[in-house]
């Protein structure tokens, strides 16, 4: 489990407080979504999560690990993998396998075990055809997966994805979401930051974050339905959420906890 | 502009020559260029030049691409031929004011022409077999033992791979940069090569500060992947060399003994 107590984050020169009095845990296994306007203090959250930044208040400790402690803060990166938003910004090596092995080079792996993770890397992303492929003939999309096929050679606990789909096109975005949910199913923990209200309502939990203070925690639709609060923070509520709404102030009787298109149309036609 | 550019000759195969592990190859080159370099005769150079179209054969590519990288220098065999024509001492064939041409001098300017002509498809041969990615890592395990005297192996070979995993980003990142310039009127490569220069400017900042940008990204993304030095750092491809570069590297090193020894007692 991550759990965050009490965390705060200030900015050495800055004044105001980035982040303050978060309190989230994050288990094994659960898919939660952070959102919130820009300037939220969404990234600043991500970076806390794996040691790349240390608390200025309060504690992270991943597994029982504090982020604090010295040399154990590899072995806290080692556990939280972290895919940063730029697809073409993340990749060290010339061809996808030597990228997927820069991870476990840097644990000291045994290089036989090495080339088995790296397999099972690309498999688990389904890039198992690309290993030798420089990063410039890849899609966006399949750049992604390959620094997620990077991350998982570590094998983590918890994966964090820093909107790591904002930047790229539908396809390579569903892509990416199917791996996420994947991951979840076998047991990982990822934590997913988004603008997309969409991706928003694939998660367990959503965490809503305003100025640096977590100001809503719950379930996909207990979050979505308080759309005023969200729409005063600058959020909107997912597509088919509204129409939802609509509908059911028309006078349409639907169920409740209808977050996607497919379950509200789904809901209609049944 | 930037679209045909390739970093590095390299021309994946699989022939002998590429199979040979990078160190081999960078040995084996030194040893031919020496061989170029050290007959004093024309049968020696024959010799070194028969050899070297025997692996130019076994590398398997294509002799247009070792025809145009040859043809990619011709100024510099020109420039080679003509001073050696006029200032070589010798039999006057030609005299006009104060340039002299001797016929010693034309025979020594096409020697040495021919010199460079195969030296430069020595190491073609080299970098169309070689990956960079493989020459960094072997460079990186041949750097191994200077670590101890202080030199920065690792970072050396890491820079390298980083530089070979960018470049291609980087100038596509330059093609897009042109096309956005062009689409709004900017003449680039037209004019005056001051013109020209200048016009490359607006070019060249966004593209700094693009660099610097990924550079403070690919940072993070290493420190995510638990980055921390050359120490401790295990390597996945395993550099292990089979017996056909020991007999390479025997036979290049015979090679290289009987032509030092031609060249030092005579011959």
């Amino acid at each position: 489990m991550i759990r965050l107590e009490k965390v705060g984050y200030r900015y050495p020169e800055r004044e105001e407080a980035v982040l303050e009095d978060i309190d989230l845990s994050i288990r094994p296994g659960e898919l939660v979504a952070v959102i919130g306007p820009n300037g939220s203090g969404k990234s600043t959250l991500a970076k806390l999560l794996n040691g790349l930044i240390l608390p200025t208040q309060g504690k992270v400790t991943v597994e029982g690990l504090e982020t604090t402690a010295g040399d154990l803060v590899w072995e806290v990166r080692r556990r939280v993998g972290l895919i940063l938003q730029n697809p073409d910004n993340q990749m060290v090596a010339p061809t996808v396998e030597d990228d997927v092995a820069f991870g476990p080079e840097n644990l000291g792996v045994e290089p036989s075990e090495i080339r088995r993770r790296i397999g099972q890397a690309l498999q688990q992303v389904g890039m198992s055809e690309y290993a030798g492929w420089p990063p410039n003939r890849l899609s966006g999309g399949q750049k992604q997966r390959v620094a997620i096929a990077g991350v998982l050679a570590m094998q983590p606990n918890y994966l964090v994805l820093d909107e790591a789909t904002s930047m790229l096109d539908p396809t390579g975005r569903k892509h990416l979401l199917t791996i996420a949910l994947r991951l979840k199913a076998s047991g990982v923990g990822v934590v997913m930051i988004t603008h997309h209200m969409k991706e928003a309502a694939l998660a367990d939990r959503i965490v809503v974050l305003v100025n640096g203070k977590l100001v809503r925690e719950g379930t996909p639709s207990q979050v979505f339905s308080a759309s005023e609060a969200l729409t005063s923070w600058g959020l909107a509520t997912p597509f088919a959420v509204r129409v939802t709404r609509a509908l059911k102030e028309q006078g349409r009787n639907l169920p409740p906890g209808i977050l996607t298109v497919e379950e509200l149309v789904n809901a209609i036609c049944s | 502009m930037f679209k045909d550019f390739r970093l590095g000759q390299y021309m994946p195969g699989n022939s002998f020559i590429h199979k040979l592990d990078p160190g081999t190859k960078l040995w084996g080159t030194a040893v031919l260029v020496a061989l170029v370099f050290f007959p004093g005769s024309w049968v020696g150079l024959l010799a070194a030049g028969l050899l070297l179209m025997g692996i130019i054969v076994l590398t398997g590519v294509p002799l247009k691409h070792y025809l145009s990288s040859a043809k990619a220098l011709w100024p510099i065999f020109l420039f080679t031929l003509v001073i050696n024509s006029l200032t070589f001492p010798g039999k006057i064939l030609f005299r006009l004011g104060p340039i002299v041409l001797s016929s010693a001098g034309v025979y020594a300017g096409l020697f040495m022409a021919l010199r460079l002509a195969l030296a430069v498809l020595v190491t073609a041969a080299f970098t169309f077999t070689t990956s960079p990615v493989d020459l960094t890592d072997r460079l990186e395990s041949m750097f191994r033992p200077l670590a101890r005297l202080g030199f920065p192996g690792h970072e050396v070979a890491l820079m390298m791979t980083i530089a070979i995993r960018f470049v291609p980003t980087i100038m596509e990142e330059g093609d897009r940069l042109v096309k956005a310039l062009q689409a709004r009127g900017a003449e680039l490569g037209r004019g005056g090569p001051l013109k020209r220069a200048r016009g490359f400017m607006p070019l060249l900042i966004p593209l700094l500060i693009g660099a610097f940008r990924r550079a403070d990204d690919l940072a993070l993304a290493m420190e995510v992947r638990c980055y921390r030095g050359g120490d401790g750092r295990t390597r996945y491809r395993e550099m292990r060399l089979t017996p056909s570069d020991y007999m390479s590297l025997v036979l290049s090193t015979c090679l290289f003994l009987v032509v030092l020894g031609a060249r030092l007692f005579g011959g």
